[in-house]
């Protein structure tokens, strides 16, 4: 199944280029500078995974990453920032992102890697989902497996 | 104890006794022969109850004047000598401003042509034909006045000496008229009397005088002369005083009832002026941050377009390239311009290559840059000696160019130390600066053996401090001047050739962390700064 990601940025250039960059490892991917565009996107369709600038104008990221978890709390939103301490990569994950990028993107596999991982522990919940549905006991089992 | 009898009735003269201050004695200097007009004026002398003392020459007058420090000089006659009554006049003119007293002539005494009595500073003339009894009630008050006029310049001294400011009293020839015992502290002189023996004196001379020190006072006297030239009433200098360099502000007002003399308070602003050069410091250390950061946050976002770009490059490239080598082998002529396919793939690899490299250097350098931003204007903390050292190393590559090969030879773990990142930076940064400029302003023939090296390195690590060393093998610096170069403004470059600062804040921030700078060098064999940095979890810390 192909893995639907979204990403969220104020700079054209930057969506371009990470739009083309996941687009060929196999995503599919939209882009989007409106963090408002992206998140009525992201409640009408379903996405596994989308970056998100935390500097931008009107709604910031952060705020973003609140709405698009009360609208689908199994995206996984994996933030991006330029400039980020420690405390606001904090702030993200507690307020539910999966994980934080920083610009410029030193090791550009290393991304890549993070965005697959959160793309696979989707993946891996609706499979979950799926079990669950036809046999409540093995889900148990897998919840409970560390390795799952 | 002589005292004035309060009636003489060999002379039949009532007399008042001295007034206040009873118990001073009028000390009359005489300039006169043995002559019977003489042996009747020191009976009367003897007879009011003064001290007398007389001598031969003029000569012997201003030999013996200061230690007798006369009420009354009276000139009895003057007979031809080298000094004429004129020399005598001036040359008891600042004297007398000193230390009040009444010269009086007799008639004896000729005037010299063309001299005015006021001039001389003659305060009256005695008859020499009359008998001496009858101006004994005109030396008695003369007396009393000499006495008024010293106990008003007493008070005056008290007052001036009361006072917390360092004042001075000079005219505009820059002459030194009052001083008080705050401007001697300022001096490090314990007594004000080691100045006040030389009032009266150039400025300059009688600092000299009382300090014994060849170079003290210029700076002033240059300030004061320009304010005073000028007419402004406050000035600032720096003046070299108890072996350091100090600030002085000085606010200048002239007397009202003397228009050349004007009064100079001095304070020591040393202390504030390094808080503003400080505070300066910081403020332009933090405007550099916020720019840094700025700068990287706009260099940044092309950068990571151009990175994520070239990866994408790499990756068509990589899935293009078995197709290309398909149609090269199947037509083996197909180019692009000059270049065979391959040859072409092969470019075009080598540039997304080339490009992948700018980027990672334009990442390093925003790095540094936001590094130094964030820390720039920061506290006292525990602080990595590693990172100030790379960021001071980064920041000045394109000081050392080709002039010096720089080599950092830290251990690789060392133990935090108390200070501020960015201001630890700044300090290996003019370091580094220095011994470049060092080598510059030596040229190649001054410098010690082999190319220009300078080498950062651990010189001592104890349970304490930390002892960083920047070593160079330059000219190296002179022992005479090596306690000199921490001062501020101090430089041997020629003028317009850095600002002389650079040791010196260095020198004050390293202080604000507990640490030190020192220097270690001779002539031509290079130097070595030492910078002491103490442990951020040593054992105590040095106030």
């Amino acid at each position: 199944m192909v893995c639907k990601l979204i990403i969220v940025d104020d700079e054209e250039q930057i969506l371009s280029a990470l739009g083309t960059f996941f687009g060929l490892r196999g995503y599919e991917v939209v882009t989007s500078s409106d963090p408002s565009d992206a998140l009525e996107r992201i409640r009408m369709e379903k996405f596994h995974v989308a970056l998100l600038d935390i500097n931008m104008p009107k709604v910031n990221g952060i705020e973003l990453l609140r709405l698009i978890k009360e609208a689908r709390p199994t995206v996984q939103v994996i933030m991006m920032t330029a400039y980020t301490t420690i405390e606001k990569a904090i702030e993200c994950v507690e307020r539910g992102a999966s994980d934080y990028l920083l610009k410029p993107f030193q090791d550009l596999e290393e991304m890549a890697d993070i965005v697959k991982m959160a793309a696979d522990r989707v993946r891996r919940w609706e499979v979950v989902a799926r079990e669950s549905l036809r046999n409540p006991k093995d889900v148990t089992a897998h919840r409970l497996n560390p390795d799952s | 104890m002589n005292r004035a009898n309060p009636t003489l009735p060999a002379l039949g003269l009532p007399l008042a006794p001295p007034p206040a201050g009873a118990d001073e004695t009028c000390r009359v200097l005489l300039l006169a022969q043995e002559t019977p007009w003489c042996t009747q004026f020191k009976n009367l002398a003897k007879h009011l109850g003064f001290r007398l003392k007389r001598l031969d020459s003029p000569v012997e007058v201003l030999m013996q004047f200061h230690e007798y420090d006369p009420h009354l000089f009276v000139v009895g006659e003057f007979r031809q000598s080298d000094l004429s009554l004129t020399d005598l006049g001036d040359a008891l003119r600042v004297p007398r401003l000193v230390r009040p007293l009444a010269l009086l002539v007799t008639t004896e005494v000729p005037i010299p042509p063309g001299e005015d009595l006021a001039e001389l500073g003659v305060d009256e003339v005695l008859r020499a034909d009359a008998p001496p009894e009858d101006y004994a009630s005109a030396l008695v008050q003369h007396f009393k006045l000499a006495v008024a006029q010293r106990r008003l310049l007493d008070r005056e001294r008290d007052i001036l000496d009361s006072l917390p400011d360092a004042l001075i009293v000079v005219d505009d020839d820059l002459a030194l008229w009052k001083v008080n015992r705050a401007f001697a502290g300022l001096l490090g002189l314990t007594q004000v009397e080691a100045l006040r023996r030389h009032l009266g004196q150039p400025l300059v001379a009688a600092l000299r005088s009382a300090l014994g020190e060849q170079a003290v006072g210029e700076e002033l006297a240059a300030a004061l002369t320009s304010a005073l030239r000028t007419g402004k009433t406050s000035f600032e200098c720096r003046e070299m005083l108890c072996g350091a360099e100090r600030f002085l502000a000085g606010q200048i007002t002239r007397l009202e009832s003397n228009s050349q003399h004007a009064l100079v308070a001095l304070r020591d602003v040393t202390d504030h002026e390094q808080a503003l050069l400080r505070a300066a410091r910081r403020e332009r250390l933090a405007t550099i941050g916020n720019l840094s950061v700025g700068v990287a946050h706009e260099i940044q976002n092309p950068n990571t377009f151009s990175r994520v770009n070239a990866a994408n490059l790499r990756t068509l490239l990589t899935a293009l390239e078995p197709m290309i080598s398909e149609l090269a082998r199947q037509r083996p002529e197909a180019k692009i311009g000059a270049l065979p396919l391959p040859e072409a793939l092969h470019t075009i690899g080598e540039a997304v290559a080339g490009i992948e490299k700018a980027c990672d250097r334009i990442a390093t350098v925003l790095d540094t840059l936001r590094s130094f931003g964030q820390t720039a204007g920061d506290s006292v903390s525990a602080v990595e000696v590693h990172q100030p050292v790379s960021e001071a190393v980064f920041l000045t590559k394109h000081v050392l160019r080709d002039r010096a090969r720089l080599t950092v030879d830290l251990p690789g773990e060392l133990p935090p130390v108390r200070a501020a990142a960015s201001e630890l930076s700044q300090v290996f940064i003019n370091l580094i600066e220095n011994a470049c400029q060092a080598f510059d302003f030596a040229g190649p023939q001054a410098r010690g053996d082999g190319p220009a090296e300078i080498r950062i390195h651990l010189e001592q690590l104890d349970e304490r401090e930390l002892i960083i060393a920047v070593s160079d093998n330059g000219p190296g610096i002179d022992e005479t001047l090596q306690a000199q170069i921490f001062r501020p403004y101090f430089t041997t470059r020629e003028q317009g050739v850095g600002t002389g600062l650079g040791l010196s804040l260095s020198s004050d921030i390293l202080r604000r962390f507990g640490g030190d700078l020192t220097v270690r060098s001779r002539r031509g064999k290079g130097a070595t700064f030492l910078v002491t940095l103490q442990r951020a979890n040593g054992p105590s810390s040095r106030s």
